[in-house]
């Protein structure tokens, strides 16, 4: 299946309301810049479009390929940032931790398929118990601070820290096929 | 701060969940060695993958299907668009009823100390027969949804329950429904007695207000 029809109509508007608010996110914590994030999306939707009858879904997401894009995009630019701007000490835009994590994910990504990686993950979610998904929820998809959690949840901030801790982990288990 | 206060903050740290002071004590310490380096390594490497994959729907806990049969479309007392048409309807209402108490029995059940606790239920009907029921305890962390008649939203698309809270729009959680148009399960949510509930249709990955306006809302 080609994504071709991402061209017709409002497809790629469409696209980008469902993915904007994940796909800055996600830019803005590889370039750890707003502005720098901004163009990672437009170039990654520019590529959507211009490349939209050569792409290949293969069984895969809609938004899942343009994450993707919005990700290799976020690194190719952090990269060029870095390399017209070495004399300025400004090692930040992709600091070398990151570098190491998205290293990490591409090879599982490879190991198991981003479908596979996407199940491992979502079914990790579900997993977790109800306090610890709870916690995860307002940490990450809510955005709260651990400080408003424990006043919303009326939880020591000790409890809701050692949730999210327990969480996390076992997040980062099922990524690496390891079951907590 | 030491070593073992930073790894119990790293995960919020990497969420972007900390104070601005809590973040720069973090930083100072990570600048001062490597000793943290696998432990960020995970976790950035988790938040890249939330990032990507994660499907906020994956936070709702399903539970077994005790579907009603197929046709029966249930309406309620107290609803918008009441209409009891046939004795069908009225018999699916009150499977559902009974699936929604039996729900908050067993919550109750599960929890000695909730004696007294007060009980937050709402069903919501529209028009054409949708339904949208949500139940829980003000004391327990979790509510109960059975949403039924509402179609199945194509990919990219969630329904997204909320509780409107002094005029402020809250997200319980988001699902989708089967091909029957039936969805029955639990989200992690502390419910109020008195707030509004209301049901919108998002973006996957939506954000923090509702995108468009509800298909269906309980009267305050």
């Amino acid at each position: 299946m080609l994504a071709a029809g991402l061209r017709e109509n409002d497809s790629l508007r469409d696209l980008y309301l469902q993915v904007e608010r994940r796909a800055l996110s996600l830019a803005r914590r590889i370039t750890g810049d707003g502005a720098l994030a901004e163009d990672a999306v437009q170039e990654a939707f520019t590529q959507l479009w211009e490349q939209a009858d050569r792409i290949s879904l293969d069984g895969g997401r809609l938004e899942s390929l343009a994450m993707t894009i919005v990700h290799r995009r976020a690194i190719d630019i952090s990269r060029r940032k870095q390399r017209s701007e070495l004399t300025i000490p400004d090692g930040d835009l992709l600091h070398p931790i990151d570098e190491r994590a998205l290293n990490m994910l591409e090879q599982v990504e490879e190991a198991v398929t981003t479908e596979g990686l996407r199940s491992r993950l979502n079914s990790a979610l579900s997993a977790l118990p109800l306090e610890q998904r709870t916690i995860v929820k307002l940490a990450y998809f809510d955005e709260m601070n651990l400080r408003e959690i424990a006043e919303q949840e009326r939880l020591p901030l000790g409890t809701v820290k050692s949730r999210l801790r327990l969480a996390m982990s076992k997040l980062s288990g099922s990524i690496r096929g390891k079951t907590a | 701060m030491n070593c073992y206060e930073v790894s119990e903050l790293l995960p919020a740290y990497v969420l972007g969940a900390l104070e601005p002071d809590e973040v720069k004590l973090i930083e100072v310490h990570l600048d001062q060695g490597q000793e943290h380096d696998e432990e960020l390594v995970e976790l950035r490497a988790t938040v890249f993958a939330l990032d990507r994959f994660a499907e906020e729907s994956s936070l709702a806990a399903p539970v077994a299907s005790t579907k009603p049969k197929k046709g029966l479309i249930a309406t309620f007392p107290g609803s918008r668009g009441l209409t009891l048409a046939s004795p069908w309807r009225l018999a699916g209402a009150m499977a559902l009823v009974l699936l929604l108490m039996t729900s908050v029995w067993l919550v109750v059940g599960r929890n000695n100390s909730n004696h007294g606790a007060r009980n937050v239920s709402v069903v919501i009907q529209g028009q054409r027969g949708e339904m949208l029921g949500l139940n829980g305890l003000e004391s327990e962390a979790t509510v109960s949804v059975v949403m039924q008649g509402l179609e199945r939203l194509p990919q990219g698309r969630l329904y997204q329950i909320w509780a409107v809270r002094d005029g402020v729009w809250l997200k319980i959680g988001a699902c989708n429904t089967d091909a029957q148009g039936w969805w029955k399960g639990d989200f992690p949510f502390k419910a109020r007695s008195g707030e509004q509930i209301a049901l919108t249709i998002e973006p996957v990955g939506g954000g923090s207000s509702p995108t468009s306006a509800p298909i269906l809302i309980s009267t305050s």
